[in-house]
């Protein structure tokens, strides 16, 4: 009878170790399924991370917003204006610099009566629509007389492009000089890519 | 013991689901994510391609004004865009090398004129990718500057 006793005593026992050993594997297993969904997750937030930083090289994009400005700039006060025979572009804006409360000199009058300020401004904005706005391009382009008075002001914002950090906008200054001494000079500023930050 | 062994069958399933969710988000996410990028290498590459055209149009004596032997390199003379445009495609073949898989034209816009064909030919059925930059173009015969663009169409 005791004997009998001892036997249950020590199956029951035993039983008590198996039911803890089995109770403790469970657990691990369950410990590394949730590692591995950690492990996932963690590999899912470090590729959404790697897409957000990953940063458009900007030179590129820099560099053909600055060619585009110059090249506007450039060819546009080289243009010869239909203002009044062999007048160029250039010309034209330094008059209207010149008197920038007047809309330009009495003495330099378009051939359709038109002062050089209100010229330069219809010619300007037909150029800047049939380029840059055209091709989408957002833009601001400004003329400031010498005494730093706004003389022209244009611009277009692309709504559907995503030019709107101050990373991507270029700016493009073109200073000229209104008279042959050199000390008064107009600025011609064109930023490409959203509103100039000057 | 039967419910509870249905039970866990339940919670197996639901954990494979949830697995298979996110393997399937995981590869979606990558997929997309290398599509854009491919597609943004690809844009970079024609906007490239297209810098270069726009460098090379500058600098070539076939295009490129000239006053009293100085180079004006931000413009065009426009007689010599005329019979470079006018050249077949036997003629112009020399230009292969230069611009591939590029078509180049001019429009002048001020005062509105005309638009020449350079070189090359559209490609419907390949991807087009548009850069256009200002030029003057220069009337000789005139002696008068009027304003314009390059256009590039890169097709890859």
């Amino acid at each position: 009878m005791n004997k009998k006793k001892k036997i249950q005593k020590k199956n029951l026992h035993s039983f008590f170790i198996n039911k803890k050993l089995l109770k403790n594997k469970k657990a691990q297993v369950e410990i590394v399924g949730l590692l591995i969904i950690v492990i996932m997750i963690s590999i899912i937030l470090l590729f959404a991370l790697k897409a957000m930083l990953d940063k458009k090289d900007s030179s590129q994009n820099e560099f053909i917003q600055r060619s585009l400005a110059s090249s506007f700039i450039g060819s546009m006060l080289n243009t010869n204006s239909i203002c009044t025979k062999d007048t160029h572009m250039d010309k034209v804006l330094i008059d209207c610099a010149k008197y920038p409360t007047m809309g330009g000199s009495n003495e330099f009058k378009c051939d359709n009566g038109m002062k050089s300020c209100e010229f330069a401004s219809i010619i300007i904005e037909d150029m800047l629509n049939k380029t840059l706005k055209e091709w989408k391009k957002s833009y601001e382009f400004k003329v400031k007389a010498p005494e730093g008075q706004l003389i022209e002001e244009l611009n277009f914002t692309n709504t559907v492009g995503n030019e709107i950090n101050k990373d991507s906008v270029t700016t493009f200054v073109q200073p000229l000089s209104v008279d042959t001494s050199g000390y008064r000079t107009m600025e011609i500023i064109l930023c490409i890519g959203g509103k100039c930050f000057i | 013991m039967k419910k509870q062994s249905q039970m866990k069958i339940g919670e197996s399933m639901v954990i494979i689901i949830i697995f298979l969710f996110l393997v399937v988000f995981g590869l979606v996410f990558y997929v997309k994510y290398k599509i854009i990028s491919i597609e943004g290498s690809a844009k970079e590459n024609a906007e490239l391609i297209a810098i270069q055209t726009v460098q090379k149009i500058q600098f070539l004596p076939e295009l490129q004004c000239s006053v009293e032997g100085t180079v004006d390199y931000n413009c065009i003379d426009i007689l010599k865009l005329a019979s470079l445009s006018e050249l077949g495609d036997d003629q112009n073949g020399i230009y292969d090398s230069m611009f591939p898989e590029t078509k180049i034209s001019v429009q002048q816009i001020y005062p509105p004129g005309a638009h020449w064909d350079v070189y090359g030919d559209e490609s419907p059925f390949r991807d087009e990718h548009y850069f256009a930059i200002p030029f003057a173009l220069f009337n000789t015969t005139a002696n008068q500057y009027y304003f314009g663009y390059v256009e590039i169409k890169v097709f890859t």
